[in-house]
């Protein structure tokens, strides 16, 4: 007998982003293990690309100009 | 192109004049925003009416939107996804600074930073409120009114936003490119935290390669972890990912033998996982979820966060 919970589960509660910088400001978790790609919002398609292809660890970010 | 075709003309008229709320809005009417009319229709970088403030409501000037990896293909057409029946602008996350606060708002102002969410759901006091993704999806046949009211997503100059989804970050040290990470860490968050998962216990994240899974590996070492295995299929994206995280995760390419994933996921666990978590997207067989079950020690928990084309078959009395 095992004893296991097997957990369905949606998204996040509403606090999420508060305990998320509170974990980043004292260093327990560092963003720099996510690489960055720029790109301008007017770029989009080509940053529709470049995200489409990286890797785990790689987030795709427009910026409007 | 009206107002009204936005649904913008007749939302002021409904919530009446903005006497009442705090206005600072930006120095023109328009911005511009992509806007996608429909799945496979034409996706265009338009010059639209910035939305006007409403009670309860904020205006974000967008600084940093992340693009899902699966952007392309959404704008092309997804099954599974509740598309609105009308354009409007795709984008889920991001961060921004409030230009604009409505009425009915009490804490956040104008000038702070916030980091936009697109998971909403609806704050009447009923068992089961109507849920949404803004700028990608509703989640069920109710929540379409809901989401046709909220559609319009963070590929934008400005976001118009109910102020439960945004959350103020006053830090001055985290850039904005920063902050629009966050929803990538979210998701694997909100599971850890439903699965009770514990400084000290070991996880086994199935998916470990994709971007909620390797979110999922950073957060569970930021959590206290002891051991993170960190399995997917690639295993030269898992060495990438094992390298980023630290020297607590350990990697385990799947083979798709049920029998050998299970033994080399429990051998990398230290004899099995207190907690694993499967976050693999529209899986097209049950083995890998069905590994990560079974490296579990007794008592463990097994967090479902992603998709599978087929059933999931359990036996009774393992799972007992």
């Amino acid at each position: 007998m095992n004893n296991l919970e097997i957990i369905g589960h949606f998204m996040y509660p509403p606090n999420v982003f508060m305990k998320l910088v509170a974990l980043i400001r004292p260093g327990l978790l560092d963003l720099r293990a996510i690489q960055m790609q720029r790109f301008s919002l007017a770029d989009l398609p080509a940053a529709m690309d470049a995200a489409e292809t990286a890797g785990g660890l790689s987030c795709t970010i427009v910026t409007p100009s | 192109m009206s107002l009204a075709h936005h649904g913008l003309a007749s939302e002021a008229a409904l919530h009446g004049p903005t006497s009442n709320t705090t206005m600072n809005s930006p120095d023109r009417p328009f911005m511009y925003a992509w806007r996608l009319t429909g799945p496979g229709g034409s996706f265009t970088y338009e010059r639209v009416p910035i939305p006007n403030v409403r009670s309860g409501t904020v205006l974000v000037r967008m600084e940093a939107t992340p693009v899902l990896s699966y952007l392309k293909k959404y704008v092309q057409d997804l099954p599974n996804y509740l598309y609105p029946k009308v354009p409007f602008t795709p984008g889920t996350n991001g961060a921004g600074t409030v230009a604009a606060v409505g009425g009915d708002v009490w804490h956040v102002k104008l000038g702070q930073r916030v980091v936009v969410s697109p998971y909403m759901v609806a704050t009447e006091n009923v068992e089961e409120p109507a849920q949404m993704l803004g700028g990608l999806t509703a989640i069920s046949p109710d929540s379409e009114p809901f989401f046709t009211t909220w559609r319009d997503g963070t590929l934008a100059e400005y976001l118009l936003a109910p102020v439960n989804a945004v959350t103020p970050v006053d830090d001055p040290s985290l850039s904005s490119d920063s902050l629009a990470l966050l929803g990538r860490l979210a998701v694997p968050f909100g599971g850890l935290l439903r699965g009770r998962f514990s400084p000290g216990e070991t996880a086994v994240i199935i998916g470990a390669t994709g971007n909620f899974g390797s979110a999922a590996v950073l957060l569970a070492c930021a959590l206290g972890a002891e051991r993170v295995v960190a399995a997917g299929r690639n295993s030269l994206r898992l060495a990438d990912v094992a390298k980023a995280a630290g020297n607590r995760v350990y990697p385990v390419a799947l083979t798709g033998d049920l029998q050998a994933d299970t033994a080399a996921l429990r051998s990398a666990a230290g004899g099995g996982a207190h907690f694993a978590f499967d976050m693999v997207g529209r899986a097209q067989n049950a083995e890998a979820t069905l590994a990560g079950l079974k490296s579990l020690r007794r008592w463990g928990r097994l967090v479902l966060m992603g998709s599978m084309a087929v059933p999931l078959p359990l036996t009774y009395a393992e799972v007992m």
